[in-house]
């Protein structure tokens, strides 16, 4: 009944890793990607949206990086969406 | 196929995980959250008092008046006050210290800093006298106590940030398990097999009652993530977007209201605050106003403002908020929010927080959750004995002291705070002026059972007897109250105390329910050895 073993990451680092991506990363990212959307669409109207939206979509992460079998695919996911974000902060940033 | 047996694997170890790691703290809040439903009413139940008609009767000036001989400073300062109903109705004021604009050093008498100091006060509506100043002050109310306790506020300053955190890995517990058990989920919704080993009927218990309770799980998770976690939101909004600067932050969350065409124009002399409140109340069916305020900015300067907001009928309106502003030099008005105008912020905010008080609807809507509530807990406590049934296998032979210890202590901990809670209803009759100390007892008890749980180690007897324990408690807290405050269950009703009368009911039938529980429980299964469990009837109902 338990989990059968053999399909899920053996080695320690691997799993560390997932744990911190679920946590972290996915909250970098997805917090990163709703601030992101703050300056090109209405504020007010996105942080209402924001305010539910925001442990949604962390949550949705957080399965995409257990949902991907070797770690350091969902963590090229997570810092692609954080990247994104982060640039689209930039110019958001600089009249 | 071996990446579908992959991912179904993967989620499964999740969905055990996580909600063996939240399964504590997770029962707390939803069986101590059941409780906090009816705050308001377990508070009167305590001091035996009748709820107070909502009155919106106040005297401003007279309140005003009352700060002004405190010898605070009032010019410039933003105040608030509303009418509140906890026990019995009081005036709340509330208005922050005063600072000055960051460039300019002052330097105040001690008399004058404490006149600009914030203020926190509760006052008689009847008398207007001051009951109650400072803030922060440690609760007697056992209503009060458990609210607090369902967000573990006894740990203070991050007990609420903890049960964030628990409600966020309840959301990702919810959705793995629900990814998981997606194949079978019509089938096995109908499934209830009672008789076919102990580990299968936790099972069907477990994923039936998950599905039927998921609407209201999921919207819990998040809103309580919400209540928990948000400031994470806040806080980089705050740093990148407004370069911390909080006042546009704070203006974007809290927008002011723009000036509608909608205005009185039937001339009004009297701008005094009490004459501004009767004339936005004059356009408002005063008998279904549940809650009233008015918010003063600037006091004293010719620039101030009056905000007033009412809260109407909330079982006929679901958004229910009014809010009038006036320049309170001259009393024009200066907008208007009808009921039925709300922004996507105010819809968005207010169904969040009415989901998760379920504010809305009355007792009826009340009086679900706390059956859902149930539920949940339910459905957390059957899935720690699927966890623990599932490990009593021989290649688990290696753990089975460790799983064994880790279940008992889990399932003590959780099965405990229902006779905890019990007895503390019990004891704030019996020791009505010692509400620390029995807050204590509460706490000795809880961890006195967890600690008896680990040694008993059996699922069964922890079951068992929490439930007896907790069946007798409850059957007292009735009695208890009737001798203490003469307020019988049977004539409580017709003597108007509504409230004695239905957490003195409610806790005759949840009494009874668990010694029926009790009564009815039997080691079910013969073919495991070494554990047994309560029939699933009796746990239903607890």
């Amino acid at each position: 009944m338990p989990a059968n073993k053999k399909y899920l990451l053996r080695t320690r680092l691997g799993r560390t890793s997932k744990i911190l991506a679920a946590t972290i990363g996915s909250f970098l990212s997805t917090a990163s990607f709703h601030v992101a959307l703050l300056f090109f669409f209405d504020k007010s109207k996105v942080l209402a949206t924001a305010l539910y939206s925001i442990f949604i979509s962390w949550v949705l992460l957080m399965l995409m990086v257990y949902y991907v079998k070797r770690p350091w695919v969902s963590w090229a996911v997570l810092v692609f969406i954080l990247f994104l974000s982060v640039f689209a902060i930039y110019l958001g940033k600089t009249p | 196929m071996n990446q579908k047996r992959r991912i179904y694997n993967v989620y499964f170890n999740t969905h055990t995980v996580t909600g063996i790691a939240i399964s504590i703290g997770l029962f707390v809040i939803f069986l101590a959250g059941a409780y906090s439903l009816f705050v308001r009413e377990i508070n009167r139940w305590q001091d035996g008092v009748k709820k107070q008609e909502y009155t919106t009767d106040i005297d401003f000036e007279r309140v005003m008046d009352t700060l002004a001989q405190e010898a605070y400073q009032l010019e410039g300062r933003t105040i608030s006050i509303s009418l509140r109903e906890d026990v019995q109705n009081h005036i709340r004021v509330r208005s922050e210290a005063l600072t000055e604009a960051k460039d300019t050093v002052k330097l105040f008498s001690q008399k004058d800093a404490l006149a600009r100091t914030a203020i926190f006060m509760e006052i008689d509506p009847e008398t207007y006298r001051i009951e109650e100043r400072g803030r922060n002050q440690e609760t007697t109310r056992l209503g009060t106590f458990l609210f607090h306790l369902h967000y573990f506020g006894q740990i203070p300053v991050i007990g609420i940030r903890i049960a964030g955190l628990v409600s966020l890995f309840f959301a990702f517990a919810i959705l793995s398990g629900i990814i998981i058990h997606w194949k079978k989920i019509v089938s096995n919704f109908f499934t209830f097999r009672i008789k076919a080993g102990i580990k299968n009927l936790w099972m069907d218990a477990h994923t039936a009652l998950g599905v039927l309770g998921l609407p209201f799980q999921f919207m819990y998770a998040i809103t309580g993530a919400f209540y928990g976690l948000i400031l994470l939101l806040y806080i980089p909004v705050l740093v990148i977007v407004f370069d911390g600067d909080q006042e546009k932050l704070v203006a974007l969350l809290q927008p002011k209201i723009e000036a509608s065409t909608d205005t009185i124009t039937t001339s009004y002399n009297d701008t005094s605050i009490n004459g501004l409140v009767k004339r936005a109340l004059s356009r408002l069916n005063r008998s279904e106003v549940e809650f009233m305020s008015v918010l003063i900015t600037n006091y004293g300067k010719q620039e101030a403002e009056l905000v007033f907001t009412a809260q109407m009928n909330s079982q006929k309106h679901f958004m229910n908020n009014v809010v009038t502003t006036f320049q309170l030099s001259d009393g024009t008005v200066l907008s208007h929010k009808p009921m039925d105008e709300n922004s996507y912020l105010d819809l968005s905010t207010s169904t969040i927080f009415k989901l998760h008080f379920a504010s809305f609807g009355g007792y009826l809507i009340k009086a679900l959750y706390f059956g859902l509530s149930l539920i949940t807990c339910f459905v957390i406590l059957s899935g720690v004995l699927v966890w623990l049934t599932a490990r009593e296998k021989k290649m688990y032979a290696h753990k089975a002291k460790f799983n064994r210890n880790v279940g008992a202590l889990f399932i003590g901990a959780c099965m405990g705070l229902y006779p905890a809670i019990a007895l503390f209803f019990c004891l704030v009759k019996v020791f009505p002026n010692n509400f620390d100390q029995m807050s204590n007892v509460f706490f000795l008890f809880w961890l006195g059972y967890t600690l008896y749980a680990f040694f008993i180690k059996s699922p069964f007897k922890i079951n068992k007897y929490a439930l007896v324990l907790g069946g007798v408690l409850g059957l007292l807290v009735p009695v208890l109250n009737g001798l203490q405050s003469g307020l019988w269950f049977w004539k409580s009703l017709s003597m108007g105390y509504p409230d004695s009368f239905f957490v003195d009911i409610g806790w005759l039938v949840m009494g009874s329910l668990a010694l029926l529980g009790a009564y009815y429980a039997k080691p079910v299964e013969k073919k495991i050895k070494s554990e047994k469990g309560v029939t699933n009837e009796s746990l239903v109902k607890i």
